[in-house]
């Protein structure tokens, strides 16, 4: 019960542990979010091992740790204080009922003295095992009936009452779920033991110290029926060395039972009360003990779930390897209102047209009183310089500059843009088509779009001219 | 960190094509870099180094976008040393950046040249330019593989076919397609595939990556799963008691938001799971008029639950009897043993159908959450959960859902919820039986009607 473990072989100190860390994934649940204790998933990471073991180390370094671990502790003494209590009760209890079966007489009824003794006991225990297939839906049993006895002793009136009470979170992980339910079966069996062994050692000590007169008759069954019950029941005795042969003689029409038959009696309430309750308690502390070990350990609770990302990352930020080393250009001012307003009106007459991309077999739109001299697709280095070649060619014409709403505003075409604006007097408009396909992407990235791209006419120095606002973008 | 990951990817491409989208998605670090619909966002080159093994095993770079890889071209394809192409960037590298114009283009080409790979983000929406072309011609010239990745692809406006067809023509035939925005666990496979291919020597790497990344993935959508079983579990149990003389109206508003509060907790959990913005999803208002007065004694449920407590109940209860009659030394002759086991039945059948008219005669009364309530609730998360599952970490809009189905996500999620409820009545443990008992199959039940992640 001291001194750390092994993962195979768990000790208190570890049971401290896993309850610790789902008793703080309880209280974390129930507030909607893990503590943000930074100090604490550190020391998690540092520990390093699987997510489980992280937990646990995290738990183990929150700042309120040391008082939870008083309250675990508080609830795990308090329990084994309760479990001996009960432990003490069940023994003076059958260490009363063996005395009272032995001085039911003179004389002494064995067969009545083993009914009561082991009887009721193994009964119970067939019962147990019958419920065994259902105890998933057992809700009230013995063993429960203890266990809320534990909860009243180990937390308080006051303490069970208190929703976010430490203590009743301990006893809700550990009464609940398979630790419970095989909990409940350990308190069980132990109380029967115990039961078992009061008795039996009153048995031994009372026939030991005290001449009994003892008696195999019954009112009912003929003695040869009772000794084909007790030859039947003497494989267990036998086992154990107890005398099996000259059980029965007879003194004045009665069956006495003598010294063997005692030293029957204390091997069949050793064979049949002590040691299959013994077997049971072995059986249901073991399940318990693996019950409890997977404390801490169901990884998809929310609860720990969130926890992954801080404990094990799977992905760790770098931050910038290369940092720009300017701001990016600041968006010259937006003309006023006015002149919004009065901006250029469109071009006639001849007019330079140019598309930004490859637009394929496209047309330029159709617009008033415009006689587009069409210089194509300026998508190339060698198509831009001819462009550009065009327009120092005829300075006076307007140029008309197309490109596809959807495309994105980048640099390579601010500065082409500007360069045509340096090679002509004559304006340099923007056109926008395609905004059927922009309003189409939705409000919110139609009105960036545009946002961008008159931010980069202006820092081009085209002539101002409002872009096609698509109706209740404006 | 940057040197110890054993595999360097740039992530490369033309101005708002969705590169720092893909690394959000990628990395489901939906808070990494800036993503904007304007152009430009990224200035810097940053990174992000996925972890296999507890160890940094994959490092993904986002880079500026390429604005002018034209008139770089250009001026690259003037320098004597034009015939090397490597030599021409690294002496580009070396230089002024062409007087600091290509500044953006210099980091690029210079982290390419430090990765062993670059993911090649296209925008299928777009069409083929000669830009584009430009711009491969340019980043081929670093001698690193190239993987185009076609974003947006589904998107109506997208036109992969085109774009394979072009890229195919340019000698790229490893091609992935990944939208950024609607996430396909199958297309992020192959993206780890074809990058695989192009890293030979990186293979057995990326697939345990992959596998690790599956393998995280199936156990988030397993905990939100339980997150979500947990919620119905909890609600179904719920008993809302007030004295007789407050009016129903109270009782039931209390129930709801008792009920909208357990479900915000389990979309709060839930989002956190997946790592999307808490604000992502809102709940919407409960149609919640009227809870119901108590458990329908013609439920089927109710009466199973009603076998299973008698049987039990007789059972404890008789042992029970049986203990006190060994304590008296066998004198009451089992009459506390027959006794034991009509209380045993006699109380549980009370706790089920009598308790609450016992409730109403002392004065209280009770509601619960209606199965149309449950079913309502069950639907709402097994969508939400889809739709997460189908959710990239570059998604900026909220999760929009308007459930039209008025019945269970399924018949055995339905039943097994209905089950639970008899089994928490009175309210759910913590971390208590009903974990085990009432929350497993439920929580089995909604990863059944998920689906496939």
């Amino acid at each position: 019960m001291t001194g750390a473990g092994t993962d195979d072989t768990p000790c208190p100190s570890r049971l401290a542990d896993r309850l610790l860390a789902a008793l703080v994934c309880v209280r974390e649940e129930a507030a909607g979010h893990p503590a943000d204790v930074p100090a604490a998933d550190a020391a998690a990471r540092q520990t390093g091992g699987d997510f489980a073991r992280r937990i646990r180390a995290r738990a183990a370094a929150l700042p309120d740790a040391p008082a939870l671990r008083k309250a675990i502790q508080q609830v795990l003494g308090r329990g084994l204080g309760l479990l001996l209590l009960v432990v003490a009760l069940a023994g003076f209890s059958g260490a009363f009922a063996a005395a009272a079966a032995l001085d039911a007489g003179p004389p002494a009824s064995l067969p009545l003295v083993l009914l009561l003794l082991v009887g009721s006991n193994l009964l119970m225990l067939l019962v147990w095992l019958l419920g065994v297939p259902l105890s998933r839906r057992v809700t009230p049993s013995l063993g429960r009936c203890a266990m809320t006895l534990w909860q009243r002793f180990a937390g308080g009136r006051a303490g069970i009452d208190a929703g976010d009470d430490p203590r009743r979170t301990v006893l809700g992980i550990l009464v609940g779920g398979a630790s419970g339910r095989w909990l409940a079966a350990s308190l069980g069996h132990a109380a029967w033991l115990s039961f078992a062994l009061g008795a039996w050692l009153s048995l031994l000590i009372l026939l030991s110290v005290r001449a009994y007169a003892l008696s195999w008759d019954t009112t009912l069954l003929a003695p040869a029926t009772v000794a084909a019950w007790v030859h039947g029941l003497s494989f267990g005795p036998a086992a154990l060395g107890a005398p099996v042969d000259h059980l029965f003689a007879g003194t004045a029409g009665q069956t006495v039972a003598g010294q063997a038959g005692a030293q029957w009696l204390l091997a069949a309430a050793l064979a049949y009360g002590v040691l299959p309750r013994l077997l049971a308690l072995l059986c249901c502390g073991g399940l318990w003990w693996r019950a409890q070990a997977r404390f801490g350990r169901d990884l998809q609770r929310s609860g720990y779930a969130r926890l992954r990302r801080r404990l094990m990352p799977d992905r760790v930020l770098l931050g910038v390897t290369d940092a720009a080393l300017a701001p990016p250009p600041a968006a010259p001012p937006s003309p006023p209102e006015a002149a919004t307003a009065h901006a250029v009106p469109w071009p006639s007459g001849p007019v330079l047209g140019l598309w930004l991309d490859d637009a394929g077999d496209r047309r330029p739109p159709a617009l008033p009183n415009v006689h587009w001299h069409g210089l194509g697709a300026t998508d190339t280095a060698a198509a831009r310089t001819a462009a550009r070649a065009a327009v120092a060619a005829h300075p006076q014409r307007p140029v008309l500059v197309l490109a596809r709403a959807t495309m994105s505003p980048d640099r390579g075409a601010e500065r082409f843009m500007a360069q045509l604006r340096s090679l002509t007097a004559a304006p340099v408009q923007l056109v926008l088509i395609d905004m059927d396909r922009l309003v189409a992407r939705g409000p919110a990235p139609c009105r960036q779009r545009l946002a961008d791209w008159q931010t980069l006419a202006l820092r081009a120095g085209l002539e101002h001219r409002p872009l096609q606002w698509p109706e209740g973008l404006a | 960190m940057t040197a110890e990951a054993k595999v360097q990817i740039a992530v490369v491409g033309h101005t708002n094509t969705g590169k720092t989208s893909l690394l959000r998605t990628l990395t489901r670090e939906s808070g990494f870099g800036v993503v904007s619909a304007r152009s430009a966002s990224t200035r810097d080159v940053s990174g992000v180094a996925l972890i296999c093994d507890g160890t940094p095993a994959l490092a993904l770079f986002d880079t500026p976008g390429l604005e002018d890889a034209s008139g770089l071209a250009e001026a690259l394809d003037a320098q004597p040393e034009a015939a090397d192409p490597v030599a021409g960037i690294e002496q580009f590298l070396a230089g002024d950046h062409g007087q600091g114009r290509w500044e953006q283009e210099a980091k690029v080409l210079r982290q390419l040249r430090r990765s062993d790979a670059a993911l090649y983000v296209i925008d299928a929406r777009e069409p083929v330019q000669t830009k584009h072309r430009d711009e491969l011609r340019l980043l081929g010239a670093c001698g690193r593989p190239l993987v185009p990745v076609l974003n947006f692809v589904a998107s109506d406006e997208a036109d992969p076919e085109r774009w394979r067809s072009q890229l195919a023509r340019m000698g790229l035939h490893v091609q992935a397609s990944f939208d950024t925005v609607v996430y396909d666990a199958a297309a992020e496979r192959a993206l780890f595939d074809k990058l695989g291919v192009v890293l030979d020597a990186h293979r057995g790497l990326l697939q345990r990556l992959m596998q690790s990344r599956e393998a995280e993935r199936e156990a988030v959508t397993l905990a939100a799963c339980r997150a979500v079983a947990t919620m119905l579990v909890e609600v179904a149990g719920q008993r809302h008691q007030a004295p007789l003389h407050v009016p129903q109206a109270d009782i039931t508003e209390a129930l709801r938001r008792s009920i909208a509060a357990a479900e915000q907790r389990c979309v709060d959990a839930v989002l956190a799971l997946f790592q999307f913005d808490l604000q992502a999803y809102q709940p919407p208002e409960l149609p919640l008029t009227e809870g119901r007065w108590t458990l329908d004694p013609l439920d089927p449920e109710a009466l199973r639950s009603f076998g299973i407590r008698a049987g039990s109940a007789a059972a404890t209860g008789g042992a029970a009897g049986v203990a006190v009659d060994a304590a008296v030394g066998g004198m009451s002759l089992g009459a506390a043993t027959v006794l034991g086991a009509g209380l045993g039945a006699a109380w549980s059948g009370a706790q089920t159908f009598g308790r609450p008219w016992l409730d109403r005669l002392r004065g209280h009364q009770q509601q619960v959450a209606d199965p149309a309530i449950l079913a309502l609730l069950a639907t709402r998360q097994v969508a939400l959960l889809r739709a997460l599952l189908r959710r990239g970490h570059a998604a900026d809009t909220p999760v929009q859902m308007t459930p039209t189905a008025q019945g269970w996500p399924s018949a055995p999620l339905r039943d097994a919820v209905l089950r639970a409820r008899h089994r928490s009545a009175g309210g759910l443990a913590a971390t208590g039986a009903e974990h085990d008992t009432a929350v497993s199959p439920v929580a089995h039940q909604v990863r059944v009607a998920v689906g496939a992640t």
